[in-house]
């Protein structure tokens, strides 16, 4: 139930950020899709339980206020995890810690920019009816009765969970690539001239020897080509280990690039979310001068 | 079959016939509507065969719960499939 409310409220805050800053409609459009998804899969009668987390607490008071008549001005995440809040300060007794800013940071970190949501309220009606379903899920192991998920469910569950796997092994090394240290530039010069200076020694030694022309030659020759090989794999190493540094912004300004890309190739305008994005990449990367 | 119990194998042949309709999509073992009846599998027993455990007939308390969750869950159906 947490992963999906979790999932939710992130999708709702992903529409409610598809709107300009300080747009008036925002709040009431927020509401309206909210109301019209839970009604519609007749989420009012699910019951929070006392175990609820902050996830749901907040997704539920945001869809109280949502579909509250006397409430014409609409909702945002903001004032429902203040309102989720300030009852659970009255009447749960344990407070509202989490809010959709550590979702956010969250999700961020456990799928970056690897996955591409939709930016109407799809997400927010498919994450809804996977909420829907878990809720009826948990009210039937409650009341005493058996279910078992089919074979091939289970099996499609099965891969999407290998997949999330996957994905995070790949965030994970990434990291683990971020928490190796990098060589200085000075290492890297000192670690090239200790090559040329032993190609230099193993030359002066070959020509010692006063060996043929040709034998010369084919002493040097492999010699020469490992030199340059261990040259470029090291250029490799540094250049790659000074990309898996990249800080957030410009990571983000990689994935919206793409994201971009995509959006050419396609009829979807791009959100105001991902030109904030370029705009704080492009300060950072400019020194300011795009401000 | 005795009465007020059934076989889950007999209860799957039914399901694939049409006559009876489970409450969860894509579940095996689901309390299922039959005869205008709910039919379950008590949860609780734990061995290995468990998915052959058999149905037996809901309570009217019960019975009363489900037809209330049946709501939800045609009205889940009805939108992840698209209709209105």
């Amino acid at each position: 139930m947490d992963l999906f409310a979790s999932e939710a409220l992130l999708a709702l805050d992903r529409f409610e950020r598809s709107f300009p800053p300080g747009d008036p409609a925002q709040p009431r459009q927020t509401a309206d899709r909210l109301a019209y998804w839970w009604r519609r899969l007749g989420m009012d009668d699910v019951a929070l339980g006392s175990d609820a987390t902050d996830a749901q607490r907040i997704l539920a008071t945001a869809a109280d206020l949502a579909m509250d008549p006397d409430n014409k001005w609409g909702v945002t995440i903001e004032e429902a995890t203040s309102q989720a809040s300030m009852r659970a300060n009255l009447f749960d007794g344990r407070p509202v810690t989490q809010g959709v800013a550590d979702l956010r940071r969250d999700f961020e970190e456990s799928y970056g920019g690897a996955l591409t949501l939709p930016r109407d309220d799809g997400w927010l009606s498919e994450s809804l009816t996977r909420l829907a379903r878990a809720s009826v899920l948990r009210e039937v192991v409650g009341m005493g009765a058996k279910a078992t998920v089919s074979e091939e469910a289970r099996g499609a569950a099965d891969e999407l969970v290998r997949q999330g796997q996957r994905l995070m092994d790949n965030r994970r090394g990434l990291a683990a690539k971020k928490a190796e240290p990098v060589g200085g530039r000075r290492e890297y010069i000192a670690q090239q001239l200790n090559y040329q200076a032993t190609y230099f020694l193993y030359s002066l030694g070959v020509e010692l020897t006063h060996v043929p022309q040709w034998a010369e030659l084919a002493l040097k020759v492999p010699a020469g080509a490992y030199l340059l090989y261990k040259a470029i794999e090291a250029w490799a190493d540094r250049r790659d280990a000074i990309d898996s540094r990249l800080d957030p912004a410009q990571a983000q300004l990689r994935a919206v690039r793409a994201d971009l890309t995509r959006s050419l190739d396609g009829s979807s305008p791009l959100g105001q979310r991902d030109t904030r994005a370029i705009r704080a990449a492009r300060g950072r990367d400019g020194g300011g001068r795009s401000r | 079959m005795t009465l007020g119990s059934m076989s889950a194998a007999a209860m799957r042949d039914l399901v694939e016939a049409g006559e009876a309709k489970p409450l969860l999509t894509g579940f095996d073992v689901s309390p299922t509507l039959y005869a205008g009846q709910w039919w379950y599998v008590p949860s609780g027993s734990d061995d290995a065969a468990d998915d052959d455990a058999d149905y037996v007939l809901a309570g009217p308390d019960m019975s009363a719960q489900l037809d209330r969750l049946r709501v939800r869950t045609d009205r889940i159906d009805a939108v992840a499939g698209g209709s209105a």
